[in-house]
C-alpha cells in the first residue's frame, strides 16, 4: 500500500470518528420536557432526532469512505512543507489578530495584522514604505471609514 | 380583478408624485449606491444594510422611507453576486451559488462577462418578480394559508436532494459535507421546546450558529488562507474595465431566466425557506435542464444567470406572504415589513384597504429602482472589477480584515469573530481535501427549518401521522420529490457509466 492510499484510508477513519463523536453528543441531548405523543411518533418529535440521523449518516459515510476505491485512488492533496509553514504562519497571525482585537480593539490590531501579513507576503516584490502606506490605507478604510459609513461601532 | 384594477388606477398619481419631487429620485439613487456597497462587501448583506438604515428611515416621511428601503433592497441583491464572481466570496448569503460558476469564469479571464451576467440577471429577476407580485398579490392569501409545517419540511428535503448535483463528482464527500452542515444547524436552543443542543454551556451558542458568520468563514476566510498558502501568484487574465453585457447570451437564456424567476418567486413565497435556498434550487433546475451540464461548476453563464435571477426573484417573492399576511418569507422580508410598520403601514390582509395604492407604489419603485440600477451598477461595477488587477498577496489580507469586521458587524460579539475564524479553518481543510463547501452551506441553511417543521408536524399529527399523507399540497410535493429522485439516480448512474467507459478507453490506449 503506497502513501497515497494510506492518506485516503486515514481520511475515512477521521470522518468516522467525527461521526461517532457527533453521535455521542447527540445521545446526550436531553429529551423534550413536554411529551405530546408516546412511542415512535413521540421519538420522531424529539429534539435529538435530527442530530442522531445526521451523525449516523456521517458515521456510515466515513465507513464507506474508509473502504471505498474512490477515496483510495484519489491523488494526495498538494500540501508541501513550504505551504504548511506559510499556512501555519497565516493562521497563527490571524489567531493573534483576533486575540488582539479582544484586548486592544480593531484599529491598532488591524494595523499590526495587515503590516505583518503584507510584509510577510510582499517583502520580496515591494519596498517597505509601499507596504507601510498600503497598511495604513487599508487600516483606515477597513477599520475606520467603512464601519463609520455604515454606522457600525467597532470595539 | 376589481382590487387589481383599483390598484392600477393609482399608477398615474404615483408616477406624477415621483417625478415632480426630485428628492425622491435622489433618495432612490442614494439607496442604490448604499445598497451596492452593502451588497459588494462580504458579510454585510441586505438585511444588515436595511437594519443599519432603520434609524434614518424612522425619521423620514413614509414615502421617502419606503423609497430608500426599496433602493437598498434592489441594489444590495444585485451587487451580492459581484464579489462572488470576482473573489469567490459571496457579498450576500443569497449569492453563494453564484460562486460556483462566476469565479471559474473570472479565472478564465472573463471577469467582465461574469459581472455583467450577475448584475443584469439580478435586475431581470427583480423586474419579473415585481410585475408578478403586482398581479398575484390580491389572490394569494388563500394559498399561503394552506401551507403547513409538513409541506415546508418536504420542500427542505428538495433542498438536500440538490446536494447530489453540487458535489463536483464525489457524492460521498458531498453528503458528508451536507450532514455536517445539518449538525451545525442543530446547534443552540431548538425552536419548539428550547431543548439545548451542542451548546457546551456557551451562552453565545444558545441562539444557534449565525449562518452569515459561517458563510464569511467558509467562503471568505478559507479563500484567503487557501490562496495565501502557496507562493505561486494566481494570474487572472482580466482588466479593470466596464462590465460586459452580452444581450445575445441573455436572449439565448430566456427560458432559463423565466424558469429561474418563477422558481425563485415560488421558493420565496414559502415562509422560512428564503432566497438562499432559491438560488441553489434554481441552479439545480438550470443544471438539470441545460444542454451543457458538464460546464456547470467550471464557468457556465447559465449557472450564474439562474442563481442570480432566482435569488432576486425570491426576495421579492418573499414579500408576497409578507404583504398579504404579515408573514415574512425571509430575513430581508421580515426587516422590510418591520420598517414598513415603523413608518406607518400595516402589512397584512387589510393593507390594500388601509393604504390604497401601496401595491402600485411598491411595484413602481421596484421597477424604477431596477432600471436605475442598470446604470448605477454599470458605473460602480467598473470599480468593483478592479479587484482583478490587484495582486492577491495584497488583496487577501485586506479581505481577511473585511471578513472579520463583517463577522463582528453581524453579531456585535467577539464570539462571531472567533466563529468566523473557526469556519475559515474548517473551509481551508475542506478545500485542501476536496470536500465541496456548497452542500455544507445548504445543510446549515435548510437544517434548522427542516428540523423544526418536521417535529412540529409530528406533534400536530401525533394521534394519526398517516393524515400527513392526506394533505393534497404535501402529496403534490411528494410526487415531485419522487420524480426528481428518479432523475437524480438516473443521472448518477449515467455519469458513472460514462466515467467507467472513459477509464476503460484510457486503459486500452
Amino acid at each position: 500500500m503506497d502513501a497515497k492510499k494510506n492518506r485516503g484510508w486515514i481520511e475515512g477513519v477521521v470522518i468516522t470518528l467525527i461521526g461517532l463523536v457527533c453521535l455521542y453528543l447527540a445521545l446526550t441531548i436531553p429529551n423534550n420536557p413536554v411529551k405530546r405523543a408516546e412511542g415512535f411518533v413521540g421519538f420522531m418529535a424529539e429534539a435529538k432526532l435530527f442530530p442522531l440521523i445526521a451523525s449516523c449518516v456521517i458515521t456510515i459515510l466515513g465507513i464507506v469512505m474508509t473502504g471505498s476505491d474512490l477515496v483510495k485512488n484519489r491523488k494526495a492533496p498538494p500540501f508541501s512543507k513550504g505551504e504548511l509553514v506559510r499556512t501555519l504562519i497565516l493562521l497563527a497571525a490571524t489567531v493573534i489578530y483576533v486575540v488582539l482585537i479582544h484586548k486592544i480593539g480593531f484599529l491598532i490590531s488591524t494595523f499590526l495584522y495587515l503590516g505583518a501579513t503584507l510584509f510577510y507576503y510582499n517583502y520580496k516584490e515591494r519596498k517597505w514604505y509601499v507596504i507601510l502606506a498600503l497598511t495604513a490605507a487599508f487600516t483606515v478604510i477597513g477599520a475606520y471609514l467603512v464601519p463609520l459609513a455604515i454606522n457600525l461601532r467597532l470595539p | 380583478m376589481g382590487i387589481l384594477l383599483s390598484e392600477w388606477s393609482h399608477l398615474p398619481s404615483v408616477i406624477g408624485e415621483f417625478f415632480s419631487n426630485p428628492i425622491l429620485i435622489l433618495i432612490l439613487l442614494g439607496g442604490l449606491v448604499y445598497g451596492y456597497f452593502i451588497g459588494v462587501v462580504p458579510g454585510l448583506g441586505t438585511t444588515m444594510g436595511m437594519a443599519l438604515c432603520l434609524g434614518i428611515i424612522f425619521k423620514m416621511p413614509p414615502v421617502y422611507g419606503l423609497t430608500l428601503l426599496i433602493g437598498i433592497l434592489v441594489s444590495s441583491l444585485a451587487a451580492g453576486g459581484i464579489t462572488a464572481c470576482l473573489a469567490n466570496i459571496p457579498g450576500t448569503a443569497a449569492a453563494a451559488a453564484t460562486c460556483l460558476d462566476g469565479y471559474p469564469l473570472t479565472l478564465q479571464g472573463k471577469g467582465r462577462e461574469a459581472v455583467g451576467y450577475s448584475y443584469v440577471s439580478s435586475i431581470i429577476g427583480t423586474l419579473l418578480a415585481a410585475v408578478f407580485i403586482f398581479l398575484i398579490q390580491p389572490f394569494v392569501t388563500k394559498i399561503a394559508l394552506s401551507f403547513g409545517d409538513w409541506e415546508v419540511f418536504l420542500f427542505c428535503i428538495f433542498g438536500l436532494i440538490v446536494c447530489g448535483s453540487l458535489t463536483g463528482g464525489n457524492l460521498v464527500k458531498g453528503w458528508v459535507s451536507a450532514m455536517l452542515g445539518v449538525m451545525v444547524a442543530c446547534c443552540g436552543a431548538e425552536g419548539i421546546q428550547s431543548v439545548m443542543r451542542y451548546t457546551f454551556g456557551n451562552p453565545y451558542l444558545l441562539g444557534g450558529v449565525d449562518s452569515t458568520v459561517v458563510l464569511i468563514g467558509l467562503f471568505g476566510l478559507s479563500e484567503v488562507f487557501y490562496i495565501l498558502r502557496t507562493e505561486k501568484v494566481v494570474k487572472i487574465e482580466g482588466k479593470g474595465s466596464w462590465p460586459k453585457v452580452d444581450i445575445a447570451t441573455f436572449l439565448r437564456n430566456k427560458w432559463n431566466i423565466i424558469r429561474s424567476a418563477l422558481a425563485g418567486i415560488w421558493v420565496g413565497f414559502i415562509p422560512g425557506v428564503g432566497e438562499v435556498a432559491a438560488c441553489w434550487f434554481s441552479y439545480d433546475i438550470a443544471k438539470r435542464s441545460s444542454k451543457h451540464k458538464e460546464k456547470f461548476g467550471k464557468g457556465s453563464e447559465e449557472g450564474v444567470i439562474a442563481a442570480e435571477t432566482a435569488n432576486n426573484a425570491s426576495t421579492i417573492g418573499a414579500l408576497i406572504p409578507a404583504l398579504a399576511l404579515g408573514v415574512p418569507g425571509s430575513g430581508s422580508a421580515a426587516l422590510f415589513i418591520a420598517a414598513m410598520m415603523m413608518i406607518g403601514y400595516r402589512p397584512g390582509p387589510t393593507l390594500l384597504l388601509t393604504s390604497p395604492g401601496i401595491l402600485c407604489r411598491i411595484t413602481f419603485l421596484f421597477v424604477l429602482g431596477a432600471l436605475l440600477m442598470l446604470v448605477v451598477g454599470f458605473v460602480l461595477s467598473r470599480f468593483a472589477i478592479y479587484f482583478l488587477s490587484i495582486p492577491r498577496a495584497i488583496l487577501m489580507p485586506f479581505v481577511a480584515v473585511f471578513c472579520l469586521v463583517g463577522a463582528y458587524g453581524t453579531t456585535y460579539t467577539m464570539f462571531g469573530v472567533v466563529l468566523a475564524l473557526v469556519f475559515g479553518v474548517v473551509g481551508l481543510f475542506m478545500k485542501i481535501y476536496e470536500y465541496p463547501i456548497a452542500p455544507m452551506v445548504l445543510g446549515i441553511l435548510v437544517g434548522k427549518i427542516m428540523d423544526t417543521s418536521f417535529r412540529r408536524a409530528m406533534m400536530q399529527y401525533g394521534a394519526n401521522p398517516m393524515d400527513l399523507f392526506r394533505r393534497p399540497l404535501g402529496l403534490a410535493i411528494i410526487a415531485l420529490l419522487i420524480v426528481v429522485m428518479f432523475f437524480e439516480i438516473r443521472r448518477t448512474r449515467k455519469s458513472r457509466e460514462e466515467k467507467a467507459a472513459e477509464a476503460a478507453a484510457e486503459e486500452n490506449k
